[in-house]
């Protein structure tokens, strides 16, 4: 069962990733590179302070921290300096691979012995069942594995709300309206660049903790972790968008966690199916297809049977 | 409140449609037969799919047939997180929900996965030149009880020895480091100790991507060094040949540590490879099916190198390859 509550956790993680993705490419409409760098930023701030003998959750928001500077300066880059998006998400992506290696001091940190929120879930568990493994049916569960999942669960709950709750409130509402109309928000005498940046660095603050928690599920940091990470978050985030079929706000938030969580789960499956590994990534892509296409198909097949809603 | 049912349920319904498929997939593996031999599943994990780690990957198969007998003793499944890190731990998942019965790992950030997740199930690493670093133990003998493997450590000592063997008067050595690979700045920094007992001091310059390995090369050969003598990392393996023109040009020797340097134009290597430590890997695995305890089997290196001198690449340098040297190396490309 390990694999599929594992598979889930990660889906979880990373959906903070979606959701800071979500913030900057859909709310924003602004190309954020920088999530390679925040993520590993996240993990590498996280990780120090870890080892340092910092207490986890504040670790944590350490990492979390850190992405949201890391995104502030994209947000200043462009609009104090006037250079283009993508450029001063790659600037901030590229200065910050450096910055990474020098807050780990090297390439790479072990969080084996360390206590993380990973042992911190163990801890609990022990506690609270005071057993190593509990067993369901035939499966057997790792309590450690079961609490780091409850744990994420209720972490992605708190900051789903969270943020949906914000995005309602009157800067809230102007920073989305920023992203829909800038001219509008600037006649309205709304400071656009101001929010862009307030969006920017809390879209990869998201990114940052959700760094920082990987760091700390995986029992490591790397500096190579975020590669790639642009490019899954965004497809997440569209699978998710596919599904529930709309724009609106709350369902925007729930499918980008739904996404990730879908997406993470059908890599997991592809690779229990035992398939040759090269194939992996072909496979992957064939899945992101299926997830695009699937909902149309759904909606021409209900249109098909003949009941029509208003 | 319909509305959002309607909206959500396609979503939730794939989500539960994919978990019971991995539900099931990872069902209860049923009790060993008695009476017949176990058949030990061996699962491969690796990080990339790169030219060395199919090296490793195909000498641990080596090994392993070495002392036992594929289809007969044990079965051998490879995967590949294909570079995405976040699927490492899904990876190491998929093999416990087989049932692997000993797990063998490719690469540092492949092992610490491996290791977070896996507490009983014998570990064996190769391809990771710092286990120590990655938290596998606190010394060679001093490891988790359930992880053991062989350090890939490059033979300093051997091609230090080649390059004073063959100039002399050499004083300065060139070589590029990639730092966000820990194993090429450990390598590195193991390479300027052993040169210094060598009387060789290093001129070292970072590389970050493959198409700065030629213009790093440039920016090394102006601090004139009297040769280069390139550490070993994924990257330079790939971009050797960058570093071997403007060399040439210059007319500056280049020494390595892989047999495939030698190819791409080194004029000496003392290969202690990839394949070779995947071999000894291969070779712990088998121990351990035959049942030794892994906490008891020490990481270990691997010994002795490969000598393989590149006559057309030395003459190129100005080099004269001796003949004690010729007799002695296990393979000479003219």
């Amino acid at each position: 069962m390990s694999l599929l509550v594992g598979a889930w956790t990660v889906g979880l993680i990373l959906s903070l990733l979606a959701l800071g993705v979500f913030i900057s490419f859909r709310v924003f409409k602004f190309p954020d590179i920088t999530t390679e760098g925040s993520i590993t930023v996240g993990a590498a701030t996280a990780a120090v302070l870890l080892v340092k003998g910092v207490p986890a959750p504040l670790a944590t928001i350490a990492g979390a921290v850190a992405g949201a500077i890391a995104g502030a300066l994209t947000g200043v880059l462009h609009t104090k300096f006037g250079i283009n998006g993508l450029l001063s998400g790659i600037i901030v992506m590229t200065a910050l691979y450096s910055v990474n290696l020098r807050i780990m001091g090297q390439s790479n940190i072990p969080l084996l012995n360390v206590p993380t929120l990973a042992t911190d879930a163990e801890h609990l568990g022990r506690a609270l069942f005071g057993v190593e493994s509990i067993a369901i049916l035939s499966w057997s569960l790792a309590v450690r594995d079961a609490l780091t999942l409850l744990l994420s669960v209720v972490t992605i709950v708190l900051i789903g709300t969270s943020l949906y709750l914000f995005l309602r409130t009157h800067l809230g509402t102007a920073m989305r309206s920023t992203g829909d109309n800038d001219q509008m928000m600037r006649a309205l005498g709304v400071n656009v660049g101001n929010m862009l940046i307030l969006g920017l660095a809390l879209a990869n603050g998201l990114v940052g903790l959700s760094g920082a928690l990987l760091a700390q599920y995986q029992g490591f940091a790397d500096v190579q972790m975020g590669i790639g990470m642009v490019v899954w978050g965004l497809a997440s985030v569209i699978i998710g968008e596919a599904l529930v079929g709309t724009q609106q706000l709350g369902y925007v938030v729930v499918a980008a966690v739904m996404g990730s969580v879908l997406f993470r789960l059908l890599v997991a499956v592809a690779l229990r199916a035992g398939l040759s590994p090269n194939d992996l990534k072909l496979i992957t892509a064939g899945f992101v297809f299926a997830a695009l296409v699937l909902p149309n198909a759904v909606k021409g097949l209900r249109s098909a049977g003949g009941r029509q809603h208003a | 409140m319909w509305e959002a049912v309607r909206r959500l349920s396609l979503g939730a319904l794939l989500i539960a449609a994919v978990s019971l498929v991995l539900l099931l997939s990872d069902r209860g593996r049923g009790p060993q037969r008695s009476g017949t031999r176990k058949i030990w599943k061996v699962h491969i994990l690796e990080l990339v799919s790169a030219v060395d780690s199919e090296d490793t990957e195909r000498g641990m198969r080596e090994g392993l047939a070495s002392r036992l007998s594929e289809g007969r003793d044990y079965t051998v499944t490879v995967r590949n997180a294909q570079g995405d890190m976040p699927t490492l731990s899904s990876l190491v998942d998929a093999a416990v929900s087989e049932g692997a019965d000993l797990i063998m790992t490719l690469s540092t950030p492949t092992l610490q996965a491996a290791v977070q997740r896996v507490k009983t199930t014998p570990i064996v690493f190769s391809f990771s030149s710092n286990p120590i670093g990655a938290g596998a133990g606190s010394s060679y003998d001093d490891h988790l009880p359930n992880v053991t493997g062989v350090p890939t450590m490059s033979a300093y000592d051997d091609v230090m020895g080649l390059i004073r063997e063959l100039m002399p008067q050499a004083h300065r050595l060139g070589t590029l480091v990639v730092p966000s690979e820990v194993n090429s700045v450990f390598n590195t920094k193991i390479a300027v100790d052993v040169g210094a007992r060598h009387g060789f001091e290093f001129s070292i310059l970072p590389v970050n991507t493959s198409s700065d390995v030629g213009d790093a090369t440039l920016a090394l050969l102006a601090q004139h060094p009297d040769a280069i003598c390139q550490v070993g990392s994924n990257l330079t393996i790939a971009g050797f040949a960058s570093i071997v023109r403007p060399s040439q040009q210059a007319h500056v020797p280049v020494f390595g540590f892989l047999s495939s340097d030698a190819k791409n134009g080194a004029v000496a290597v003392a290969a202690r490879d990839y394949h070779e430590s995947g071999r000894e890997a291969g070779v712990l695995a088998a121990r351990i099916i035959q049942g030794e305890s892994p906490a008891a089997i020490p990481f270990h290196e691997v010994q002795g190198a490969r000598v393989i001198v590149n006559v057309g690449a030395a003459r190129l340098a100005g080099i004269e390859i001796p003949d004690a040297l010729r007799r002695r190396a296990a393979q000479v490309l003219e």
